[in-house]
Order: C-alpha cells, then sequence, then structure tokens
C-alpha cells in the first residue's frame, strides 16, 4: 500500500471515529432519553417508602435513589406545577411528609382524591416529602 | 360595674387580643414544584437544565426563607450531558441535594397587602455538593392577589463548591447562573 493511500485510509477513520463521537455526544443522546418505565420498578407502598427516607435518609439513598420505583398509596391531591405538568402527591394526611410526584406528562389523573393510586417514576431522593419524576399511572 | 362598663371593657378585651394576635400573625408560604435553572454554558456546548421540584417556604414575619432542590431532578435536553452532571461533577450519589437557607433582609419593606413587584435582598448558606458558602443576592417578589412569586439568581463559581472535573473553564464555564423562580 502506498504512502498516500495509507495516509487517506488513516483520514477516513479519523473522520469516521469523530463523526461517531460527535454522534453519540450531540444527536443519540439528545433523541435517546433514559427510560424509566421500561425499567424493573422496586414496588413499595407510600407510606413504608416514607418511613424508609425519616428512619435513615442515607441508607434508603442507597435503595432508592435514581432508581424506577413503583409506588401506591392514598393520592392526597392533584395539582398542575409551573410547567403545566401533572403533580400528585401520595400518602397520608395526617403524616408531615409524603410522597411527591410529577408526572411525565400532562394527561389528567383518573382516580380521585382519597382513592388509591400506583405510580411508577425515578425516585430522585427526599426534601421534605420523597421526590418523585417521571411518573406513570400503572 | 355596672353592664354597660362590663360590655365595653369586653370589647376591649377582645379588640386588645385580636390586635395583639395579628401583630404576632406569620404566614408560612410553601411550594414543592418550584422552578430552578441551571447554565454553566461555555465557549461551544449549551449546558443547560431545569428542575420543576424545588421545595422552598418562607416566613413573611421574619423573612427567614429556605430552597432545596434535589440534583438527580435536574433535566437536561441531552441525556449524555444529565448524566455526566450526575456522575462526574455534582457527584449526585454521594451528594444528592443542593439547599439554601436564609433571610429576606428587607423583608419588612413588603407591604403583603398590597399586590406590586417588590425587589429583594437575599443572604444566607448555600449548600451545593457538600460544601456550604455563605452568600448574598436579590431578587423580586411579586404579589398577585395576595400569593408571592419569588424570583431570584445565583451567580456560582464552579470550583467554590469543591466541583473540579474536565472542561471547566472550557466547554464549561466557570461560572454557573443558578435561577429560581418560586411561586407559593
Amino acid at each position: 500500500m502506498s504512502t498516500k493511500n495509507k495516509i487517506i485510509i488513516a483520514i477516513a477513520l479519523i473522520a469516521a471515529i469523530a463523526f461517531g463521537v460527535y454522534y453519540y455526544v450531540f444527536v443519540y443522546s439528545s433523541q435517546h432519553r433514559r427510560q424509566v418505565q421500561s425499567e424493573t420498578g422496586i414496588v413499595i407502598t407510600s407510606d413504608s417508602l416514607v418511613a424508609k427516607y425519616q428512619a435513615d435518609e442515607k441508607l434508603a439513598n442507597s435503595l432508592y435513589l435514581n432508581k424506577a420505583v413503583i409506588v401506591t398509596g392514598v393520592l392526597l391531591s392533584i395539582d398542575k406545577n409551573q410547567e403545566g405538568k401533572t403533580t400528585v402527591v401520595l400518602g397520608r394526611s395526617d403524616s408531615f411528609s409524603n410522597v411527591s410526584v410529577t408526572m411525565i406528562s400532562t394527561a389528567p389523573i383518573t382516580q380521585k382524591v382519597g382513592e388509591s393510586i400506583t405510580i411508577k417514576g425515578l425516585c430522585t431522593g427526599a426534601l421534605s416529602d420523597v421526590v418523585i419524576t417521571d411518573g406513570v399511572v400503572e | 360595674m355596672n353592664l354597660k362598663s362590663k360590655l365595653s371593657s369586653l370589647i376591649a378585651i377582645v379588640l386588645f387580643i385580636s390586635l395583639t394576635q395579628n401583630a404576632n400573625a406569620q404566614n408560612v408560604f410553601a411550594t414543592k414544584s418550584g422552578q430552578i435553572y441551571f447554565n454553566a454554558t461555555g465557549a461551544l456546548v449549551k449546558i443547560a437544565a431545569v428542575n420543576n421540584q424545588v421545595d422552598s417556604k418562607f416566613v413573611d414575619a421574619t423573612g427567614q426563607i429556605i430552597f432545596g432542590v434535589l440534583i438527580k431532578g435536574f433535566k437536561f435536553e441531552n441525556q449524555l450531558m444529565e448524566d455526566h452532571f450526575n456522575e462526574n461533577y455534582m457527584e449526585s450519589t454521594q451528594y444528592p441535594k443542593a439547599d439554601f437557607k436564609g433571610y429576606i433582609t428587607n423583608i419588612k419593606e413588603i407591604n403583603f397587602s398590597k399586590d406590586g413587584a417588590y425587589p429583594i435582598q437575599v443572604e444566607g448558606t448555600l449548600t451545593i455538593h457538600g460544601v456550604a458558602q455563605k452568600t448574598t443576592t436579590k431578587g423580586t417578589l411579586t404579589l398577585a392577589q395576595g400569593k408571592p412569586t419569588i424570583v431570584g439568581e445565583f451567580n456560582v463559581k464552579i470550583k467554590d463548591y469543591g466541583i473540579s472535573g474536565m472542561y471547566i473553564g472550557d466547554k464549561i464555564a466557570n461560572q454557573a447562573v443558578i435561577k429560581l423562580n418560586c411561586k407559593y
């Protein structure tokens, strides 16, 4: 193989790798989001999730933080956030801390306040409530 | 004491109680769905994220204010950036939350019974990546039908919070802008 051909091949390879990196970082990654709904979720009640966070936040984070969870509890309230997405709170009306969920969509919730509801989403930790994002009613 | 004077002293007592209670009354305003924007766009690439689950409370009588936010709740347009933000920069498994605790120092200048936009000065401690730093900033508290909205901005030197990692100062700005918008 001539030196010229070698150089052409090397340039083509570098260009292909550069394009691959560019495509992965800027195109693929902006079109492919994490699909929490297709992950296996940890099944838990809202009361038990809150109790675990209140007992030992570090331990609870090691179990639930950044993981898909399927939470069942009593629907306490339905609202909209500042972006218009539906938010719900699960738990007990006499509790200081509950489970606060931001739904993935603006779709209305068919369950009524006081009824039981099961939601799958991503646990992002705890502030005054345990917080779940990307929620979908199961 | 006749009935009239008894009645007037009773009225005086009731008035006194209601007035003093009013003077001591304080309202706690709270939200669990405030917004926070993060922007560290450097020379080339847009690095920006939003989080719609800011937990915030403030007290009108004292001006005490707190904001809390979970790092994993920041949404980037680009999943890879979100992953790098969490894993390489914010180390959000180890430091899952950031918060601000402080005071609106000029709270007395706000008339909570009159709608309008009031400039506010805020002083307190901002904790990010497990590092607490004293900070001050300015913002606006808007009252609409008695309901407050606080908008404010923090300029944060990333390295002050012990955040290291490749690209800071290059593709990622040295200073990040954190904008808050909380409807209570």
